[in-house]
This record gives C-alpha cells, sequence and structure tokens, in this order.
C-alpha cells in the first residue's frame, strides 16, 4: 500500500505537465473544430449556407459591445453550473443533476428574495446568494445520502430529482409563491436588496458574472490547495486505492455533492437575482444539462471550465441570433454540445484504456497468476 | 372526494388496463438494455435513442401513411444508434457513461432540429391515427381478464412474446450463455474463443432495435403526434427497471406493471380533481424510480459492466 501512497502525487504531477496540457488543448480544439464542421452540414440540410449562418453566429455573440454582454449574461449560468458538475467529475460522481439543483438554487434565493422583507444590499445579496447555494446543496444531498446508505446510482437519482425539482417548483410558482398581480406562473420582483446590479451599462450584465468569477477562483484552490481537493481527484482516481490510502470515501462522496449542488444553486440563484428578478418556469434554457458539455470541454479544470462557458455562451448567443437571420433552428446547439462531447469521449479514449483494464484486474477480477502478472 | 365513488370495479379495469399500456414502452426499453447490460455495456443512450426513433417512425409513418412502416424504421434506427453506440465503446473504448450523455444532449438537440427541418413550423400539428386496440373476439368478453388482455394494441402483445423470447435466449441458448460470460468474465470468454466483441456488438444492436421499438410505442401506439417531450425521462426510468428486475426480463416486466399502475392512477386521479396537487401525480413516477432504485441496489451487477475489453 505504500506504493499507493507514492504514486498518486506522481500521478497528479503527470496530468498537468506542460505536455500533457498542450496535447490536450489541441485534441479539445479539434473536437470542437470537427463538430462545428458536422454543424455546418447540418446547417446545409436546413438549406442555408453554413459560412453565412457561422458568419451570423460570430456577428451576434462577440462582435458587438451587446453580444459580449449577452454572451457573459449566459456565462454566469454555464461557468457556475459547469464548475459544480466539473466538481463531482474529479471524483467520478456523475451528477446529472445540476437542472434541478439550479432550480432548487432559485427557489432557495426566492425565500431570501421573497419572504424577509427589505434588506440592505450588503446583507440582502450575501444571504440570498448562500440560500441558493444551500439549497442547491441541499438537493444534491439527497442523491448523495442514497448513495452513501443504499449504493443508489447516482445517474439515474440525480436526474429523476430533475423532473421532480420541476413539478416542485410548478407547485410553488402556480400555488403558495405565485405572484397575486401576474398573468403566469412566476414569483413576485424580488426585494431591492437582494438584486444583483448591472455592471455593464447598456447592456444586461449584472454582478452575477463576479459571483461565478470568484467561485472559480476558490474552486481552483479548493482543487490544488485544500486536502479535500486532494481526497477528491484521488477518489475520482479509484475509490478502492482513494480507500486504501486512508480517504473517507462517504463523507468526500457527500461534500462533493454538497458542493457541486450548491454551485448549480448558485447559477440558479444568479439567473433569478441577477437577471430575471424573480423565479419562472423557463429560468433555465437546459443549463444543467449544457453544463456537462462545459465540464468535459473544460476537462474539469476551473480554468478550462470557465474558457468552456464564455464558448457555449457565445454558441447559445450566436445560435440564436443566427435563427433571427436565417431560420436555422437553435437546438443546433444541442446537436453541437452532444458533438463536441462524441468526438472529446471518442479521442481520449485509446489514451486511458491502458489504464482502466489495469483497474478491472486490480479491483473487480480475481488476482491474476504469476505467469500473467509478468506480461504487465 | 369520496373514495367510495372512485374504487369502483370498472375503475381498476380501467387502471389494469393502462397499466399494461403505459407498461409496454418501458418494458421494451428495458428488454433492449438488459441485453447491453448483460454483455458489460452500460447503455444511457437509452433515452436519446429512444427519442430519435420516436421521431423517425413518426416521420416515415406520415410520410409513408402506414403505421407499420413507422414502427420498422423505428426499430431500424435503434439499430443502428445501437451500432455507433457499440462503435463509440466497444471499438473505440470510449467511456461508456461520458458516451451515453452525449447521446442524450445530442439526440435532444437533434430530434428538434429534425423535427423542423422535416416538418416545417406549420401551425397544424401532423398527426396520425395510432395503431388501433386488438379487440380479440370471444377472449375480450371474459371477467377482468378480457378488457384488461385482450383490448389492447398489438404491441403490447408482442411485447409479452418478447419477454419470454429474452427469458429464453438469455438462458436456453448458447448465445444467452456468452453474453453472461462476457458480461461477467470477458478474459475468460475470450480464452474460450467468444468473440468477446461480436457478442457485445450484436447486444447493442438488438438492444438498441428493442428501445427503438419502444421510442416508436409513443407516437404511433399512444399519442398519435408527436412531441419533444414524449419520452420525458421514461429512459432513465427503463434504466432502473432494468436494476429493480436484477436483469432478468420477468422481474423487469413486474417493475413496468407497477410503475404503469402509478401511471394510470395518477393520470385519473388528475382527471377527478382529487384535489392532491397535479404536480406531485406528475412526479410521482419519478419518486417512484427513487424508491425502486434503493429496493434493488442489493443485487450485484454484472462484473464487467462499464468496463471495455483489451486484449492483454
Amino acid at each position: 500500500m505504500s506504493g499507493l501512497a507514492w504514486l498518486w502525487p506522481a500521478k497528479l504531477r503527470n496530468t498537468t505537465s506542460a505536455r500533457d496540457t498542450l496535447r490536450s488543448l489541441l485534441s479539445l480544439t479539434g473536437a470542437v473544430l470537427a463538430a462545428l464542421l458536422v454543424g455546418s452540414i447540418l446547417i446545409a440540410l436546413a438549406g442555408v449556407s453554413p459560412l453565412k449562418a457561422y458568419e451570423a453566429l460570430i456577428a451576434n455573440s462577440i462582435g458587438s459591445r451587446n453580444g459580449w454582454g449577452e454572451t457573459l449574461v449566459k456565462t454566469v449560468p454555464l461557468l457556475l453550473a459547469g464548475l459544480g458538475a466539473a466538481f463531482a467529475f474529479r471524483a467520478r460522481i456523475f451528477n446529472i443533476g445540476i437542472e434541478g439543483q439550479l432550480y432548487a438554487g432559485a427557489l432557495g434565493a426566492a425565500i431570501v428574495g421573497l419572504f424577509l422583507g427589505q434588506l440592505p444590499l450588503w446583507l440582502g445579496i450575501p444571504l440570498m446568494l448562500l440560500s441558493g447555494f444551500v439549497a442547491g446543496g441541499l438537493w444534491a444531498g439527497i442523491a448523495g445520502v442514497l448513495k452513501v446508505k443504499f449504493k443508489a446510482n447516482e445517474i439515474i437519482v440525480t436526474l429523476m430529482l430533475n423532473y421532480i425539482a420541476f413539478e416542485l417548483m410548478s407547485y410553488l410558482l402556480n400555488g403558495p409563491w405565485r405572484d397575486p398581480a401576474g398573468t403566469e406562473a412566476y414569483t413576485a420582483h424580488f426585494v431591492d436588496g437582494t438584486i444583483l446590479p448591472i455592471i455593464l451599462s447598456g447592456t444586461r450584465l449584472h454582478a452575477g458574472i463576479i459571483v461565478a468569477l470568484i467561485a472559480t477562483a476558490v474552486i481552483w484552490w479548493v482543487i490544488r490547495r485544500t486536502v479535500l481537493g486532494y481526497q477528491v481527484t484521488v477518489t475520482g482516481a479509484g475509490e478502492e486505492a482513494a480507500r486504501y490510502g486512508g480517504v473517507n470515501i462517504k463523507r468526500v462522496l457527500l461534500t462533493t455533492l454538497f458542493i457541486s449542488g450548491g454551485l448549480a444553486g448558485l447559477a440558479g440563484a444568479c439567473e433569478a437575482a441577477g437577471l430575471q428578478h424573480r423565479v419562472l418556469l423557463g429560468i433555465s434554457p437546459n443549463y444543467g444539462y449544457t453544463a456537462i458539455a462545459v465540464a468535459m470541454l473544460g476537462r474539469q479544470e476551473p480554468l478550462g471550465v470557465a474558457v468552456a462557458a464564455v464558448f457555449f455562451a457565445a454558441l447559445i448567443v450566436g445560435v440564436s441570433g443566427m435563427q433571427d437571420f436565417t431560420g436555422v433552428p437553435v437546438s443546433l446547439v444541442f446537436i453541437i454540445e452532444g458533438l463536441i462531447l462524441i468526438f472529446i469521449v471518442g479521442s481520449q479514449a485509446r489514451r486511458h484504456k491502458r489504464v482502466k483494464a489495469q483497474k478491472a484486474v486490480d479491483v473487480d477480477q480475481p488476482p491474476l497468476s504469476p505467469a500473467e502478472e509478468a506480461q504487465h | 372526494m369520496e373514495w367510495t365513488t372512485i374504487l369502483t370495479g370498472a375503475f381498476l379495469i380501467q387502471v389494469l388496463a393502462a397499466s399494461l399500456h403505459l407498461a409496454t414502452p418501458l418494458v421494451l426499453a428495458a428488454l433492449g438494455e438488459i441485453f447491453a447490460e448483460r454483455a458489460g455495456v452500460l447503455n444511457l443512450g437509452i433515452e436519446g435513442i429512444m427519442l430519435l426513433s420516436g421521431l423517425s417512425a413518426f416521420a416515415i409513418a406520415t410520410n409513408a401513411q402506414s403505421v407499420w412502416l413507422g414502427i420498422l424504421a423505428g426499430i431500424a434506427t435503434g439499430a443502428l444508434l445501437g451500432l455507433f453506440f457499440a462503435f463509440m465503446t466497444v471499438t473505440r473504448r470510449a467511456d461508456q457513461i461520458v458516451t451515453g450523455l452525449a447521446f442524450l444532449i445530442l439526440s435532444s438537440g437533434a430530434a428538434i432540429y429534425f423535427y423542423r427541418i422535416i416538418f416545417g413550423s406549420r401551425s397544424l400539428l401532423p398527426q396520425i391515427e395510432p395503431l388501433s386496440q386488438l379487440e380479440i373476439p370471444l377472449l375480450k368478453d371474459i371477467p377482468i381478464l378480457g378488457p384488461v388482455l385482450f383490448n389492447q394494441t398489438i404491441l403490447t402483445h408482442l411485447m409479452l412474446v418478447l419477454v419470454v423470447v429474452c427469458v429464453l435466449v438469455l438462458w436456453r441458448t448458447p448465445f444467452g450463455l456468452r453474453i453472461t460470460a462476457v458480461g461477467e468474465y470477458p478474459a475468460a470468454a475470450d480464452a474460450l474463443g467468444i468473440n468477446v466483441i461480436a457478442v457485445r456488438y450484436a447486444c447493442l444492436v438488438i438492444g438498441g432495435a428493442l428501445m427503438g421499438l419502444a421510442g416508436a410505442y409513443f407516437p404511433l401506439a399512444e399519442l398519435g403526434f408527436y412531441s419533444n417531450s414524449m419520452i420525458g425521462g421514461r429512459g432513465f426510468i427503463a434504466l432502473a427497471l432494468v436494476v429493480f428486475g436484477r436483469w432478468n426480463p420477468l422481474l423487469a416486466l413486474a417493475g413496468g406493471l407497477i410503475f404503469g399502475a402509478a401511471d394510470a392512477l395518477q393520470i385519473r386521479l388528475q382527471l377527478i380533481q382529487s384535489g392532491i396537487p397535479s404536480q406531485l401525480m406528475i412526479a410521482l413516477p419519478y419518486i417512484l424510480t427513487v424508491l425502486v432504485i434503493l429496493v434493488g441496489r442489493a443485487r450485484q451487477s454484472p462484473s464487467a459492466l462499464t468496463i471495455p475489453y483489451v486484449r492483454e
């Protein structure tokens, strides 16, 4: 076992070597380009010139001050939710419930935004964010407790919790929390002391982007500089080995899911308090699922996630503009996201295969005979 | 609300018949997943495969004016997507979970995109006469059993037959034993001369075809139209049924019937304004899925599940 203690830090160093980073950057860029190429075939299928469409995409997203503003507006939820997904993926916990945790976070923010009366900004905003974080974290925590206590598969549980969260939100917005003056299912306007202010005049860009950047720095620090971050990464590399190494797996799983859901909750809180100023049923156009692609493209590294979030935000803003100009359906975004994932996972696979096969032998199968051992 | 006015014999028969009807696509998809998982591949693409197959089935059915051609198209689309999933996870040895998630995101986008391309943005919803119930004379007049079992679409009967066929194939044929060997201990299976790669490909294609049939059920046997939310997590419910059913088609059928009953009850209680919030009713199958996962936890999954095979 002392061999393992020596092995893990070495492995961690390896993943951050310059050559490795460069190689993965190249393969990620390749995946993005390949996905955009396939995307252009689909655009042509819709009877539109791909060149014109991509031109409209760029012009609308990063071609103007307003475009940049909108791109950064969408970056806020994608970065926070993407960090949430990435943090869980690092521990190889597949939290697919980001979408539901985002709803929970918006509802948590609404408790402060609607029911605590007028608050000064210095108190209202931190309280609103905290409430959103805790609500998202607790919602993800359900899956964590079920995984730890009952070994329930977190993929299915977190996904089911998305549907349940939506119905819970729908119940509140149609019932007790409904704006009495409203014509549709949404809450009343949040009190002024909880509204995130606009930080770029003439656009909708609000202080949520600052929250997202601080969260990126904090998560980077947690991963790189704390025992928890180290244990998360080690657990992700192999649960069995981490256990031998003295990691309290159950505690790590619970904490990881709480933080992961909390970040998703922050995304919901910022959307509610920064953009909509209330909670409405359409608070998230599937940001929770895009977050999965953001986390994978960002290689589960906070800085990578930030770059990926801006990229996907620009893509969403650009394609919406493209739809207005050329009629290409906006769902093209999800196709490109899915394709990027396919190309990433398809190109990385061969590099990891030896590690995986080794793990299979170590953990799940009877020990090898000495003759077989020698072949390794 | 007076419960006595609801819990009549006629109501119970209605619920039972609807349970079987609603269980049909869940069980078909679960059968497909059982093939994949018993061979050692977790096909998380199930939800997306069902959605895209449903779209292709509906598109072909409306164009050819034939529900049956549509169903065939759904099966073919499912099989092709299963083949693609096999290429990714068996040949490329890509992470099965991430590939499945990619399928989920890709297909949700592709379904909306292609629907728009095929049907345009018409104000009139394209529709088709769904598969009608097969009323078997004499048999349908048997009390209770008649209306429940013999007043269904033929796909429900096909589902029941397929459950039995799958049990026989998995436990009574050399192919079934090969699947188990490949899913439990691929290295040993390989040493015995079983082609691990070919068996996994076969299972994913068969599984995909079954998921495709399940996907076609929604527009062609239940709704009569296509909707992007028609699958609504039912692929993942089928995934939960596989765990609950311990990789056994018969137990998956039993689980499917429980789900069908919950769904049927939920729909009916909404209609009669029981005072229970409708959102709780809609959430019921998803809550049930979480509970079902807790029940199914005890049993071990196939040993080689999610592990790509590399010959040493």
